[in-house]
């Protein structure tokens, strides 16, 4: 709900760059790594994976799509393709590094980190303020935690989530509110959790 | 308490719970809650707004590369791709000239010195012109030149190929010797297939030995490249890489190059079996396995690679080589794998119950023998029976006919 302007001209730029690359413009395909090398970068490193790993995912997703770019003519969503490209390139790195004959279940973890810029207040106020915003996020499993950073950060819509989850749309859509729930019931006073009910 | 709120200041609005909950999640009831409240208070608007602008500078996770990194990975990146454009059009190259129909290429490369190869291989020679029709047939091992002679080989005999001719020597019989009209501006590879139910071995000049399993596929240069030896395999091959420093070795397959100083490895690359190996039995290589990093091997270990898997481990070597002195050793291996082995080298078909395929094997079988004694010292140390059929041979439990 916030943002949906700046995040609809994100989309269309997103389209822009697609078109262009797909054109042949290779300085399109820079432009989408300059973008999105960074926000990789931070998924990965939210799933709890090791440095070297993300940056040799964060390579062969980019080197996939310089070769497989035809792929990219039906995607609506390029940071919702490359987040799942990276995810699923983690998640198969994650394979080979443990035992060769038996595929383990990726062991699940997501945490959350708040930091903001240092200027604005005081740096005592900062650090409260980001404390707080992790102690309310820390309620949270891991996979609530990956579905409601990819909601309300990445502003991903439930579809693109749910199936970086490997969910149903319509479970991921159950996880999430019942996320939400969890960090009000346990943050907010009990007169502001009235309130929510009186206007429903 | 609610009634609070309107003596907040920017800083108090930044501790409370309720108002991050709304700037976080932006949920619809938040939302209703702030719009009412900042209604009844016009007065809170530009201290709630001052709020605003300073919550939107929290960030979740976010981590980034540093600069250099990123510049780096960039790099790497530009590189990958380049390297790739090269070898697809190089592939490409390769496909064309070996359209004569071979299925699939394991490559291994040898830098040799320029001059001779020796093959060594079973009775006797022939040499066939290929201008009209080739008069080899499948079960033959054979060798096609670069200038599209084919050479048949059979039993034991040493071919000795050099850049302007090659002499064959049969057993107890005079060498005979034949021109090669080789015309290296082409770089045109010669091509050794070895059927299923063969196997042979070839001597290069620098004293590099390769011995070549049953159906297997190896191509190599006329003439070794100044700076290095590069030969490509599909199958298996076992061998024993003469040092000399200033002329790397490298094997290639479909699936990994191999870089070599001296040694003695063995791999094993049909493009039929899943898991594709190198076994390293003395000295030191570097495998890179697709586009992955190179994995150095240490002596007695293996490598073994297949889609997504990579892994080394310790293992008993000469189970590995042991076919290349006439003997399968088995040392645990599942029957489904030994009786794979098998087939290979003797051409024929082997199928068996889904409720064997796991059985262990331990031991050695001795491949001169023929067939029928392999089979059964097979029936006989494992609870199983065979029947033959016509080309094929179907293994099942022995208890299930009981």
């Amino acid at each position: 709900m916030k943002q949906r302007t700046t995040h609809d001209a994100v989309e269309q730029d997103d389209k822009q760059l697609i078109e262009s690359f797909l054109s042949g413009n290779e300085s399109a395909y820079s432009a989408i790594y300059n973008k999105y090398t960074s926000p990789l970068y931070a998924y990965g490193i939210g799933m709890g994976f090791e440095e070297e790993h993300i940056q040799d995912a964060i390579h062969d997703v980019f080197y996939k799509l310089y070769f497989n770019r035809k792929l990219l003519k039906d995607v609506e969503n390029l940071k919702f393709y490359l987040f799942r490209m990276l995810k699923n390139r983690l998640l198969d790195i994650y394979k080979t590094q443990t035992e060769f004959y038996e595929i383990d279940e990726y062991e699940y973890s997501f945490s959350i980190k708040a930091t903001m810029l240092d200027d604005l207040i005081s740096e005592e106020e900062r650090k409260d303020l980001q404390k707080k915003v992790e102690d309310l996020m820390n309620c949270l499993t891991d996979r609530q935690s990956e579905a409601v950073y990819l909601r309300f950060m990445q502003e991903m819509e439930y579809e693109d989530i749910a199936i970086l989850l490997k969910m149903t749309p319509h479970a991921t859509r159950k996880l999430i509110s019942r996320a939400i729930r969890r960090i009000r019931e346990q943050n907010l006073p009990l007169y502001l959790l009235f309130f929510s009910l009186k206007v429903f | 308490m609610q009634m609070n709120y309107h003596k907040y200041a920017v800083s108090d609005f930044l501790k409370d719970d309720s108002f991050i909950l709304w700037r976080l999640l932006g949920e619809e009831s938040d939302y209703l809650f702030w719009t009412h409240f900042m209604e009844e208070h016009p007065e809170k608007q530009d201290t709630i707004n001052e709020a605003i602008r300073i919550f939107k500078s929290v960030h979740l996770n976010d981590y980034s590369l540093s600069p250099e990194k990123k510049e780096q990975l960039w790099r790497d990146l530009q590189q990958s791709i380049a390297t790739t454009t090269r070898d697809r059009r190089r592939t490409r190259y390769f496909t064309l000239s070996a359209i004569a129909g071979v299925a699939a290429m394991l490559a291994l490369a040898f830098w040799l010195m320029p001059d001779a190869a020796v093959i060594q291989s079973p009775n006797t020679v022939a040499l066939v012109e290929q201008s009209e029709q080739p008069t080899y047939n499948d079960t033959d091992i054979r060798l096609e030149l670069a200038n599209k002679e084919t050479v048949v080989l059979e039993q034991d005999a040493v071919i000795q190929y050099t850049e302007s001719s090659i002499t064959v020597t049969a057993n107890n019989q005079p060498a005979t010797s034949t021109k090669i009209k080789a015309d290296h501006k082409k770089k045109e590879w010669n091509k050794l297939t070895v059927p299923k139910g063969k196997r042979t071995s070839l001597i290069l000049s620098d004293g590099t030995k390769i011995w070549v399993n049953s159906g297997s596929y190896l191509e190599f240069p006329p003439a070794f490249d100044e700076d290095k030896r590069e030969i490509k395999i599909e199958g298996e091959i076992y061998i024993e890489v003469s040092r000399d420093t200033n002329h790397p070795f490298r094997v290639y397959t479909s699936d990994m190059k191999i870089n070599v100083l001296g040694t003695r490895f063995n791999v094993s690359a049909y493009e039929e079996d899943a898991v594709h190996q190198v076994v390293l039995v003395e000295g030191n290589v570097e495998v890179t396995p697709g586009k992955r990093e190179p994995v150095r091997l240490s002596p007695d270990h293996m490598l073994a690679i297949s889609a997504n898997k990579i892994k080394t481990s310790k293992v008993d070597v000469y189970s590995y080589i042991s076919w290349k002195d006439g003997l399968l050793q088995f040392n645990s291996e599942p029957l489904s794998l030994v009786l794979a082995r098998i087939s290979r080298y003797y051409n024929r078909t082997l199928t068996y119950e889904d409720n064997i395929k796991d059985l262990k094997c331990t031991g050695k079988l001795v491949l001169f023998d023929d067939l029928a004694t392999v089979l059964q010292t097979i029936s006989h140390t494992l609870t199983v029976t065979y029947e033959i059929k016509e080309n094929t041979i179907h293994f099942s439990n022995t208890k299930n006919k009981l």
